[in-house]
């Protein structure tokens, strides 16, 4: 570790009144997991390290007014996968409590677990599958952006000087059914593919929204526009084909089988993700009686 | 007789007579489990300072310059170090270890770096953070180099050179040493033989990964002129006798100490730069230098297992006796051998065991690349040759429309042909091999699981022996010694150089004095490792521990309870046949009561000198040695390099998901055959730790390098080491013993036996559920699902990975093959 200056504002506004300041030469903690594997080995060496842990209003979650679930930047895996969420909203708390080690999840941050932008992380993958948006506060004020936005390339969009304060995922009514499925090697790695996939229905058994997103093989979380389109409109149980789960991989990865071990190793698993995620939705999304 | 190993609840070791035999609780966990061992990090010694170490960023590259002059002005440095400070002062070693002319080790690179990670400049300062600031301050200018990090692309002789200006006995261009078995006529069994199979198998580079880290301290003490080091070690006499050849100092003015050591598995066997770095800056400060690793360091200069790329042959009859065994090795030693070379020539010899094969050729090809330095590690050599040769039966069985067990059952060294010499040379004392396949077999159910097929599901066995101990062929020795001392109070102290890291030394070494002494257990010591007071042992490693050790511990207990018995036939007036020891003390035969303490004894010795029977030499402090008389290699490569032979067959039942490539193993079974068993709960631990081992390698721990030689997962987030999740749920224990008849005690090896069949158990296990014969390691789900899909792609029964992949670069078939360019010319066959 580099000498550096650790400070903890006291509220929000604190914090931002320094990152204003120090802000690209600051790295915010919030659990600390990410960051102190890069501040151990150096390759992380920021002038300061600015504690979130005295903005108590990160660390909330609720439900607004609207019943959109709002999660707090500074919520723990832990304390999130402990939280009895209804309907698919559970499936987030699942996804919370099923990474990395009891440690990690203990202290490490969905706020954190963004802003890292690591796509082979749960959340990312998450946040743009179930359509989440996030809350960004500077010093001039608030903005939201699509969680979809957010995630660039391998990075996030987010200036030295604001600080990610709060996510926001659909109300129940947004979406019929939820299911995240994933690979990783041994149980506390990150993923080597993740799929999410969210969808709605009207009244009739059609399908209405078929949100399907791919983590962990692309610098960010890539969201299938075209496999999906043929479904839409149409009752899914019946419209709905096994080679779906091939259609969303060539369309990640391109026609032609990639190139090298682990990408063709990637492309076959997305195959598999997302059929088993179709498997799970499937029993939900029948006519309703 | 197969009753499971299971620690036989809590009963207490002191209620029956014997405690050899028993799973004593072992002495050393208090401490581990309440977190006050001391390990290499945890010394502080007052005024130490810290060095740090700058290592290569690339793989291949000349050394242009080094200007450390901005770091010595650093806050708190105190001194740097490169090469060229210490060339004609430090004398290159390893040499001995192995078996070269000169010493291929040094503590800095000189001309060229052979590999990332190699020490290129060192700092001390007085906190560590002082001196990590103080490494980026240091200039290095590299004219980067081609890495060579294929083996086969090495020899070929038109391959840039890696160590220049090196002559070699054996070798020539990167073949630094060569290698042939030579038994039996090949040639014959080739003509003769009903069946042939044969394959191309290669290995992975698996980290030693000891969770202690590699590191000293070294404290030089300028008054009178001695240096200590403290090492985080398995064998403080190599490590002293090479620190002080390095160095050129008297031995008797080093002295090495070992505190706690967390794991070594071969990597901490020898001397290695940071020790002879940290020494130096100790002596040219007068003040105690720190030196400990970080993981990143150790991955990249700790040793790890040698690679291999085998072109194996095995030649069979109709009714399945293997009548020969072909093969040639290329065998990957990385930029630095450390015993490398010796790596292949044990683990192939004693790894045609347990078939008596009596047409043996073998040539291997001991190579530099610019990968990690390749040595030893659990399992020294013997589980590269399990995975071809192990493979190799199975394939023959399927030629041969046998059953994988039974042509095993028709091929092992019977039991009532002990002692047995094979044509290797050798000399199986005893063994339960036989009863060991069949109670794999039986334990796991093989019948039903190869008769009622489940889809993607398969059952696979391995067979391998261990030797127990060894002559390597580059020393002419095998030795170990303890020194035991009955205190004035009756309590004893053992003393030994061959040091515990992990193996239960203080509790097994206290079981056979208690059972031979008759002192309590809880009275019994073993005295923290410390060249200044331990007697000359070549330390832990080999599987020794029990066996060799705990000889030379049987012998000096035997010794010193004869002085007692002096004593106390004396004192008594007793015949000496008519004493036994039990319960602190000695007595005569059925009158425990009675009798004398062994307080009382030792108090005569010491105090009352006029109670000892004439001419009694008053001192029961005694030493033993157990050297044990095993062969050289012979230049053929036969020889009966061990004195016993310790076996473990493994059965995997094994599950393979089509979706994701991902194996679970459903149930595995491992029957052992470790002779005499003296802590039957350590025994278990070291076959658990030895198959988790195994399980590494099969399944996920490799070095990936890319093109240039950069290691790309050099670190336990990257490494795929098992986890505790990782281990199967169903692991069931059987032990066999079939006592040594040659060791004193009975005693077997049981540290790295049960590390080489677990790759070629699931290979088969693997071959049989889903037709897919894996060729390379480790085997990961990304292989599995892989292989699964071009398989069913191309529609074949039988398909090889990698060899049947679109994109494999080796030669496909035997046609291609490459030979070695070895002759037998000049050697005394």
């Amino acid at each position: 570790v580099r000498p550096f200056a650790f400070v903890e504002p006291e509220g929000l506004m604190a914090t931002l009144t320094f990152l204003r300041e120090h802000g690209h030469q600051a790295k915010l903690m919030a659990g600390g997991q990410s960051l102190l594997l890069g501040l151990k080995d150096r390759s992380v060496r920021p002038a300061y390290v600015v504690s979130l842990a005295r903005i108590p209003e990160l660390k909330v979650w609720r439900y607004s007014d609207h019943g959109e679930l709002e999660i707090g930047a500074a919520v723990t895996y832990a304390r999130l996968a402990r939280v009895p969420l209804q309907g698919w909203h559970a499936e987030i708390a699942a996804v919370a409590g099923n990474l990395a080690d009891r440690c990690v999840r203990n202290m490490g941050t969905i706020g954190g677990a963004a802003c890292h932008g690591d796509p082979r992380f749960d959340f990312p993958t998450l946040l743009v599958g179930l359509r989440a948006n996030v809350t960004i506060a500077g010093i001039d004020g608030s903005r939201v952006v699509s969680a979809e936005d957010f995630f660039d390339a391998g990075g996030v969009r987010l200036a030295a000087s604001e600080i990610v304060t709060k996510f926001r995922f659909p109300q129940q009514s947004a979406f019929s059914a939820v299911a995240f499925e994933k690979f990783r090697y041994r149980m506390f790695d990150a993923a080597l593919a993740s799929v999410s996939v969210a969808c709605a229905r009207d009244a009739e058994g059609s399908l209405t929204e078929l949100r399907v997103v791919v983590g962990a093989v692309d610098k960010s979380p890539s969201l299938v526009k075209g496999a999906v389109r043929g479904l839409i409109g149409k009752p899914f149980a019946e419209a709905y084909r096994p080679e779906f789960a091939v259609q969303v991989a060539e369309e990640i990865f391109g026609v032609q089988v990639p190139a090298g071990r682990m990408q063709r190793f990637k492309f076959e698993l997305t195959k598999t993700l997302v059929a088993n995620a179709m498997a799970r939705v499937l029993p939900r999304l029948g006519r309703e009686t | 007789m197969d009753d499971k190993v299971r620690p036989k609840g809590r009963s207490s070791p002191l209620q029956s007579g014997k405690l050899v035999g028993q799973s004593v609780p072992r002495k050393e966990d208090l401490a581990f489990l309440t977190g006050t061992a001391r390990y290499i990090d945890d010394l502080r010694i007052p005024g130490m300072l810290y060095a740090k170490i700058l290592r290569s960023p690339m793989a291949h590259a000349r050394v242009k310059g080094i200007d450390y002059s901005k770091a010595l002005g650093m806050p708190g440095v105190r001194g740097a170090l490169c090469a060229r400070d210490l060339i004609g002062k430090v004398k290159p070693w390893g040499d001995m270890m192995s078996d070269l002319l000169v010493g291929n080790l040094f503590p800095f690179a000189t001309e060229k770096v052979l590999y990332e990670g190699q020490e290129v400049a060192a700092v001390v300062a007085d906190t560590k953070y002082q001196a990590l600031d103080a490494l980026d301050a240091i200039r290095v200018e590299y004219e980067e180099l081609p890495a060579i990090i294929d083996p086969e692309a090495a020899i070929k002789p038109d391959c840039p050179i890696i160590h220049e200006g090196t002559n070699y006995e054996f070798g020539d261009g990167n073949i630094f040493d060569r290698y042939r078995i030579r038994v039996g006529d090949i040639a014959a069994a080739e003509r003769d033989a009903d069946v042939v199979v044969r394959q191309r198998f290669t290995t992975n580079k698996q980290a030693g990964a000891a969770l202690d880290p590699h590191g000293c301290i070294a404290d030089y003490d300028s008054f009178t002129g001695i240096l200590t080091l403290y090492a985080s070690t398995q064998s403080l006499y190599m490590m002293r006798d090479a620190l002080a050849d390095a160095l050129q100092m008297p031995r008797n003015r080093i002295r090495v100490v070992a505190p706690d050591v967390g794991a070594g598995f071969g990597s901490k066997a020898q001397l290695l730069g940071h020790d002879v770095i940290a020494s130096v800056f100790s002596m040219q400060l007068g003040k105690p230098v720190h030196c400990v690793l970080g993981r990143g360091e150790i991955f990249r200069a700790g040793t790890t297992r040698n690679s291999q790329v085998r072109y194996a042959e095995m030649f069979l009859k109709n009714d399945g006796t293997i009548i020969g065994y072909r093969d040639y090795i290329v065998h990957n030693c990385g930029a630095v051998s450390m015993l490398g070379n010796q790596v292949v020539q044990v683990g192939t010899g004693v790894g045609m065991l347990p078939y008596p094969i009596p047409n043996i050729h073998v040539d291997a090809d001991c190579v530099y690349t610019n990968l990690a330095p390749g040595g030893a590690l659990r399992g020294f050599g013997i589980p590269q040759t399990l995975w071809a040769k192990e493979q190799l039966v199975d394939m023959a069985a399927n030629a041969l429309g046998m059953d994988p067990v039974d042509i095993r059952a028709r091929n092992v060294i019977n039991s009532a042909d002990c002692p047995f010499r094979t044509p290797m040379g050798q000399i199986v004392d005893t063994t339960s091999v036989s009863d060991c396949v069949q109670k794999a077999a039986s334990a796991i159910d093989w019948k039903r699981l190869r008769s009622n097929r489940v889809p993607f599901e398969g059952v696979g066995m391995a067979v391998g022996m261990k030797y127990t101990s060894a002559r390597h062929p580059s020393f002419d020795t095998d030795l170990s010694a303890v020194r035991l001392r009955l205190e004035t109070d009756g309590t004893v102290t053992i003393y030994s150089s061959d040091l515990n890291h992990g193996q239960g030394h203080a509790t097994f070494l206290s079981q056979i004095v208690s059972d031979v002494v008759g002192a309590g257990f809880e009275k019994i010591r073993l005295a923290a490792p410390d060249t200044n007071n331990s007697p000359f042992g070549l330390g832990t490693w080999g599987s020794r521990g029990a066996a060799v050790l705990g000889t030379a511990c049987r012998l000096a207990a035997e010794r010193l309870r004869k002085k007692l018995f002096q004593i106390a036939a004396h004192v008594l007036d007793e015949r000496l046949e008519n004493l036994e020891a039990g319960g602190d003390k000695i007595y005569p035969r059925g009158s425990p009561e009675s009798g004398l303490w062994l307080e009382n004894l030792a108090g005569f010795c010491a105090y009352r000198t006029h109670q000892l029977p004439p001419d009694f030499e008053p001192s029961l402090e005694v030493m033993a040695t157990y050297d044990t008389p095993t062969d050289r290699q012979a230049p053929d490569g036969t020889g009966n390099l061990s004195m016993t032979y310790s076996t473990s067959v493994h059965t995997a039942h094994v599950r393979i998901n089509p979706g994701t490539g991902r194996v679970t193993i459903l149930r595995y079974v491992i029957a052992s055959d470790s002779g005499t068993v003296i802590n039957p709960q350590i025994v278990e631990g070291q076959h658990l730790g030895s198959f988790l081992m195994g399980l590494g390698m099969a399944t996920g721990e490799d070095y990936v390098y890319d093109d240039n030689g950069h290691l790309l997962n050099g670190s336990f987030k990257d490494y795929l080491a098992p986890l505790a999740t990782d281990v199967p749920d169903h692991i069931e224990l059987y032990e066999i013993p079939a006592p040594s008849t040659a060791i004193p005690g009975g005693q077997k090896g049981a540290g790295e036996t049960a590390t080489g069949p677990v790759p070629p158990a699931l290979g088969n296990a693997i071959a049989h559920a889903i037709g897919v014969r894996f060729t390379e390691l480790p085997i990961t789900a990304d292989r599995v699902l892989l292989a699964l899909r071009e398989k069913q792609a191309r529609g074949m029964e039988v398909f090889r990975y990698p060899d049947d992949m679109p994109d494999f670069k080796g030669p496909r078939n035997h046609d291609a093959w490459p030979r070695s360019r070895a002759t037998d010319e000049g050697l005394f066959l």
